[in-house]
């Protein structure tokens, strides 16, 4: 479905990292990403939405060439119909939540997906609300439910839980869980939590300073004592453990 | 009360200062709205050159713009000879070339706060729109431009009131002709060079208060209007 081969200098000469990323994604798979602070996760998000641009390399959708350096190929975010969920949810002030949804839709305020997404997630109530007057959870909840409102081919999530406390974040799994089961969408999802990766995705990557690497099998027994985490989902490459440790797994093996 | 003048003659001026201004605060909106949000997404050099542009009327001597202006709308210039015998626009002492003008004086009033309000809305909600399939026109109109109605505000009640008290590009390129380029501005001038201190009082007064009602109005509505994002 997703095949991206991709390149780009992020920074400057000295303090900046050069991203050098080859993954494929099947249909309907759930991909997280991992990685410490300025290892590129976000910057990948943003160029699969094409928010940002590649210095080389190519992107491709179900065959269709959103990015493409040698035949200077790049589709516009507005037409690569993806769904994004920033980290501040960028829900606009000046609308309510139903006006969100129906400003997102191809076909407005009569679509029946802006009340049915409402429904679902339990915003119904809050739908003339503006975003200023929700609370975290119903924010985030309302951010998800634009972004699937025009049925993406691919959902990109940008750390959505990170500003809520830790009970909301695992309601918010579950439901999250809940609502890809009956909107199932090709999902990649950054996050810093591996509990989280671990309760919404089938499939994990970690990156550092730009280049994809794995978890090592190590570490995961010590995770599964506390998570039903499958170890087998994961591929030793030969990392040592100072690269994971990056990632923060503190609270978790406290 | 005030002799040899009619009160229509007398409230002439104050009219011609309010038609003046309306019409220079709409035009910058039209006009101040494409160009301020070019310049808030334009960067490094272009920007700065843009800026400096923009801002060059609060710094310039309004005798020294009124003197291009002169020269650029006059017969003496080819410029100007293109505009009245090609284009048959005749813009010097003409209420219309007051108000071009008074856009050019009072451009920064308008332009700096919709910049100001264009950078202040965060980058995030453009990129949403854009990831949501709309157009920049569609996410102008629809999510950045009522994100920033209290830039819009300022700027349109900052560039009225500059135009209200606009006087020295009024005087070079639209003189002192009366129920045509005669404002209020001039007429007081115009009225103290002839020792008649009352009717000077009568537009200066009615002047003073108008500015004050103006900013008053602005800065409550701000506070109400203003919420953060």
């Amino acid at each position: 479905m997703l095949q991206a081969s991709i390149k780009k200098r992020i920074g400057n000469k000295n303090s900046g990292i050069d991203i050098n990323l080859n993954f494929n994604m099947s249909q309907g798979e759930r991909l997280g990403l991992m990685g410490s602070s300025g290892s590129g996760k976000t910057s990948l998000l943003r160029i699969l939405a094409g928010l940002e641009k590649v210095d080389s390399g190519k992107i491709v959708m179900n065959g269709n060439p959103w990015v493409d350096t040698d035949a200077k190929t790049f589709v516009p975010p507005s037409h690569r119909n993806i769904g994004f969920v920033f980290q501040d949810y960028a829900l606009f002030p000046n609308m309510t939540l139903r006006q969100n949804l129906a400003f997102a839709s191809r076909n407005g305020s009569a679509d029946p997906k802006v009340e049915e997404l409402l429904d679902v997630m339990a915003l119904a109530l809050h739908a003339d609300k503006k975003p200023c007057e929700l609370s975290g959870g119903q924010k985030q909840r309302a951010a998800l439910a634009r972004a699937l409102v025009r049925s993406p081919q691919l959902l990109l999530m940008d750390e959505p839980l990170s500003a809520l406390d830790r009970h909301t974040r695992t309601m918010l799994w579950s439901e999250l869980n809940r609502l890809y089961n009956r909107y199932p969408v090709s999902i990649i999802l950054v996050s810093h939590d591996p509990e989280e990766i671990e309760a919404l995705t089938d499939r994990a990557i970690t990156i550092d300073r730009g280049k994809i690497i794995s978890v090592p099998k190590r570490i995961i027994p010590v995770l599964s004592n506390r998570l039903p985490i499958e170890t087998s989902r994961y591929h030793n490459n030969g990392l040592n453990l100072t690269a994971v440790t990056s990632v923060d797994f503190t609270h978790m093996l406290n | 009360m005030i002799a040899g003048n009619t009160m229509m003659q007398l409230l002439n001026p104050l009219f011609l200062t309010f038609k003046l201004a309306l019409c220079t605060a709409t035009a910058l909106l039209l006009i101040g709205t494409p160009i301020a949000y070019a310049i808030a997404h334009s960067r490094g050099f272009v920007k700065s050159v843009s800026c400096s542009i923009v801002s060059m009327p609060l710094v310039l001597p309004p005798t020294v713009l009124g003197f291009y202006l002169l020269l650029l709308f006059g017969p003496a210039t080819q410029s100007g000879k293109f505009l009245i015998d090609v284009v048959h626009l005749r813009l010097l002492f003409t209420f219309w070339g007051l108000v071009v003008g008074s856009i050019i004086c009072s451009f920064p009033f308008m332009v700096n706060p919709l910049i100001g309000g264009f950078e202040s809305i965060p980058h995030s909600l453009t990129e949403a729109a854009s990831t949501l399939g709309k157009t920049r026109l569609q996410t102008l109109v629809h999510v950045l431009l009522p994100n920033m109605k209290g830039a819009i505000l300022t700027g349109t009640i900052l560039a009225f009131s500059h135009a209200i008290g606009e006087f020295g590009v009024v005087l070079m390129i639209g003189g002192k002709i009366p129920q045509v380029t005669r404002v209020a501005s001039i007429a007081i001038y115009d009225e103290v060079e002839s020792f008649h201190y009352q009717t000077a009082h009568f537009y200066a007064g009615i002047l003073f208060v108008v500015s004050f009602l103006v900013l008053f109005i602005v800065n409550s509505a701000n506070r109400r209007i203003i919420k953060p994002i």
